[in-house]
C-alpha cells in the first residue's frame, strides 16, 4: 500500500547510514525544463557580457579568440563545474529548489557530475540548426525520463545519478483553533476513548483539509467516519451537532489537549547556534494560510500563551 | 504525550537544524566552525529520531513531510560532494587510461576503422578526381583549392589566438559530440563519426596529393605540425563513444545498465584526453601551421608529436603488472564508485 502510493507520488526512500530512511521527491521533465531553460539564460548572459567585454578591452581579433574559448567551456563545463561545487546544484536548478543526487541519495562525484553535462548532447537530440550550436529538441532525453522509473536522461542513467526536488515547506504543526462548539463536545468525549493510529491519520488529515470545504461538503465527507464514530461513543445527533464538530472535536481531544504529568525524552536543549530570536523570522505557525472563515488556523500557541 | 506537546518541544531543534543547514548551503566548507558542525551533526540524529517515531507520535502528514524534507535537506549538507582532486585525475589521465587504452578494443576498430578508411579513401580519391567529388564533395574541394592556393601565412600573432580559439571551439565541440553519440543506437553513432571522418579526410588528402600545382605543397605543409594531434583526438572520442555504447550489447556480465554506467565510469578520463589533445592540435594550428616558419620545423614538430603520442600510449601503456583482471571482478574490488554501480539493483 505505502509502495503503490510512493510510485504515485514520485517520491523514492533513501536509508541513511543513521538507519533512517527519508523521502525524495523525484522532479520530473517539466519541473527540470525551466531549471534548464534558466542556465541557458543565465550562461547566454554571462556569455554576451564577458564576450563584449573582452572584445572591448583586448581588440576583435584576440578578443574573438577568448570569447570563441569561452563559449566552448561554457557549453561543456557549466553545469559540470557547478554541480561539483555547489553539491549537485546549478545556478538554475538552486533557484528552483532542484538538486542532484547518486540514485542511492549520495552526492554525487565530480566524474558524474561532468560526465551527465556531456552526455546532454546525446539527450538534446535531434536538433535545429547549425551543427555545432543547433538548439537542442530533448526528444532522446523526454523518451528516456518516460521510459525510466525515476526520470532520468540518458546522462543520468549512465551516470546513475537523478535530479531530487527540495521543496522548502515550512508549515507545520497542528491546529490550535477548533470550533467553540468541538471544544465543549470533546469534554463530553469518554476519557477511556483510544483513537487508534490510522484513525488519527484520517483525524488530522480531515480536519488541515476541511477549510478548503464549504459546510455542505464537509458534512458529506464527515458523515462517513462521524456516524460509525457517534453511534460507538453513544451519542445523539443533537449532542454532537454536525458530523464536522464531531471530527473536530476528536482531533483537538486526540492531538491538543494535553494531559498533565507526562515527561517528554531526548529534548536537545537550546544552543548558541539556535537561529537568533524567532520571532522577528516568524515562527512556523504565522506561516499557514489564513483560511477565509472564523477560525484561525494556529500552531501549537507560544510557550505558556493564553488559550 | 499530546502531540501538540511534543512539537512545542520539538520545534525549536528543528527550527535551529533548518537555519543551520541555510547557513552551511551559502557558507564555503573551510568557514564552518567545528562546534557549528557538532551541533548540526547531533540536531540532525534527533530529527531522524524523530522522523523514525513519526508513527508512533501520530504526527499530522504535513508535519512528517517537514521532517522529510528537514532531514533530507541536513543529509545533503552533511554528506556533500567531494571536492575536486586534482591529483586523482592526473594519476587516472597518465596511468589509467593509457593502460586501458593499451587492450581497448573499441580503441582497435576505431583505429583500424578510421585509418582503413583514411587509406582506401586516399587511394581512390588521388587516381580520381570524379571518385574525390563524391568522396569529399565538391564544395569543400574547391574550398580546399582556393584554401591552398596562396602559402600559409600568418598575419600575426593574435591572428594565431584567434585561430586557436575557433578550432578549439570547433574541433573539441565536434569530439565531444561524437562521444556523447555514441550512447546512442548501441555505439553504431561512433562508428558513424568516425567513418565519415575517414572518408572525407582521406578523400581531402588524396585529391591534394594528386594535385600538380602549388596548392598540393601549401596543403602539406598546413597540415603536418598539427596532423597527429588532431586525428588521434578524433580517433580517441569516437572510440570512446564506441565504448560507451557498445556495452549495452557487451555486458562484461554485468546487467545492461551497470555495463553502461562502468563504461562512463571508464570512457570519461578518455574523452578528457581527447579533448586536451584537440586543444593541443588547436594551438599547433593557430600559431605553427600557418606560420613561417621554414618546413623543417612544422615537420618536426608533427614527428615530436607522434613520438609524445608513441610515448603516451605504449610506453606509459605497457603493462606493469599482471594483465588487469575482467571488469567485473575488477569493479567489486575497487570499492567506492564502482562497486556501489555495480551493486544497484535496477
Amino acid at each position: 500500500m505505502a509502495e503503490r502510493h510512493a510510485e504515485l507520488d514520485t517520491r523514492i526512500s533513501i536509508s541513511t547510514p543513521e538507519n533512517i530512511a527519508f523521502d525524495y521527491r523525484i522532479a520530473g521533465p517539466f519541473q527540470r525544463l525551466p531549471a534548464y531553460l534558466l542556465d541557458l539564460l543565465i550562461r547566454s548572459t554571462v556569455f554576451f557580457v564577458a564576450a563584449i567585454a573582452v572584445l572591448v578591452v583586448a581588440g576583435w581579433e584576440i578578443g574573438l579568440a577568448w570569447a570563441l574559448i569561452l563559449f566552448f567551456a561554457l557549453d561543456i563545463f557549466y553545469g559540470g563545474f557547478f554541480e561539483t561545487v555547489w553539491n549537485g546544484q546549478t545556478p538554475g536548478k538552486r533557484i528552483l529548489n532542484l538538486r542532484v543526487v547518486t540514485i542511492q541519495g549520495e552526492p554525487i562525484s565530480p566524474y558524474q557530475a561532468v560526465l551527465r553535462n556531456i552526455l546532454r548532447i546525446a539527450d538534446g537530440f535531434p536538433y535545429i540548426g547549425v551543427e555545432t550550436a543547433g538548439f537542442p529538441l530533448f526528444q532522446v532525453g523526454l523518451f528516456s525520463m518516460m521510459a525510466s522509473r525515476r526520470y532520468q536522461r540518458v546522462g543520468d542513467l549512465v551516470c546513475g545519478t537523478i535530479v531530487v526536488s527540495e521543496e522548502q515547506q515550512s508549515a507545520f504543526g497542528v491546529l490550535q483553533t477548533v470550533p467553540p462548539e468541538a471544544l465543549a463536545l470533546a469534554a463530553e468525549i469518554p476519557a477511556g476513548f483510544e483513537v487508534t493510529r490510522s484513525l488519527g491519520l484520517a483525524l488530522s488529515t480531515y480536519a488541515h483539509r476541511r477549510s478548503m470545504f464549504g459546510w455542505a461538503r464537509r458534512e458529506e465527507i464527515a458523515r462517513h467516519l462521524g456516524e460509525p464514530l457517534r453511534q460507538r461513543l453513544g451519542l445523539t445527533l443533537q449532542q454532537i451537532g454536525s458530523y464536522d464538530t464531531l471530527l473536530c472535536a476528536l482531533y483537538h481531544k486526540t492531538f491538543v489537549e494535553t494531559r498533565p504529568g507526562q515527561e517528554l525524552a531526548g529534548h536537545t536543549p537550546a544552543s548558541p547556534f539556535a537561529p537568533a530570536p524567532l520571532a522577528p523570522p516568524g515562527p512556523p505557525w504565522q506561516t499557514w494560510p489564513q483560511p477565509p472563515e472564523q477560525y484561525a488556523y494556529g500552531g501549537y500557541g507560544p510557550p505558556g500563551g493564553a488559550r | 504525550m499530546k502531540v501538540a506537546e511534543l512539537l512545542a518541544h520539538r520545534q525549536s531543534n528543528w527550527s535551529e537544524l533548518q537555519h543551520l543547514c541555510a547557513q552551511m548551503e551559502t557558507r564555503s566548507r573551510r568557514k564552518i566552525p567545528p562546534e557549528m558542525l557538532t551541533r548540526m551533526a547531533s540536531l540532525y540524529r534527533s530529527a531522524c529520531a524523530d522522523l523514525a517515531l513519526a508513527d508512533a507520535y501520530q504526527l499530522p502528514p504535513s508535519t512528517v513531510r517537514y521532517l522529510h524534507q528537514l532531514v533530507a535537506n541536513a543529509h545533503n549538507q552533511l554528506y556533500r560532494s567531494r571536492s575536486f582532486n586534482y591529483s586523482g585525475w592526473l594519476r587516472s589521465l597518465f596511468v589509467e587510461v593509457p593502460q586501458r587504452l593499451f587492450h581497448d578494443n573499441a580503441l582497435r576498430a576505431s583505429f583500424l576503422l578510421f585509418f582503413g578508411l583514411f587509406i582506401a579513401s586516399y587511394y581512390l580519391a588521388s587516381n580520381n578526381r570524379a571518385l574525390a567529388e563524391i568522396l569529399v564533395g565538391e564544395d569543400f574541394i574547391s574550398a580546399l583549392e582556393s584554401m591552398y592556393a596562396a602559402p600559409p601565412n600568418s598575419s600575426g600573432l593574435s591572428m594565431g589566438l584567434a585561430r586557436t580559439g575557433f578550432y578549439i571551439q570547433h574541433n573539441a565541440t565536434i569530439g565531444f559530440r561524437c562521444f556523447a553519440m555514441g550512447v546512442l543506437l548501441l555505439g553504431l553513432g561512433g562508428l558513424f563519426e568516425v567513418s565519415f571522418n575517414g572518408i572525407v579526410l582521406g578523400g581531402a588528402f588524396g585529391y591534394m596529393a594528386s594535385l600538380q600545382t602549388s596548392a598540393k605543397e601549401h596543403f602539406f605543409e598546413f597540415v603536418t605540425a598539427h596532423g597527429p594531434f588532431e586525428l588521434t583526438a578524433i580517433v580517441l572520442s569516437a572510440a570512446a563513444g564506441i565504448r560507451l555504447g557498445f556495452s549495452i550489447v557487451h555486458t562484461r556480465g554485468l546487467t545492461r545498465l551497470a555495463s553502461l554506467r562502468l563504461a562512463g565510469r571508464e570512457t570519461l578520463p578518455v574523452m578528457m584526453a581527447a579533448a586536451i589533445l584537440f586543444c593541443l592540435a588547436a594551438f599547433i594550428e593557430g600559431y605553427i601551421s600557418p606560420s613561417q616558419l621554414p618546413y623543417v620545423v612544422k615537420a618536426s614538430v608533427g614527428a615530436l608529436s607522434c613520438l609524445a603520442l608513441m610515448v603516451y600510449f605504449v610506453l606509459l601503456g605497457l603493462p606493469t603488472g599482471p594483465r588487469p583482471a575482467p571488469a567485473d571482478e575488477s569493479a567489486a574490488a575497487a570499492g567506492t564508485w564502482e562497486a556501489a554501480l555495480v551493486a544497484d539493483e535496477d
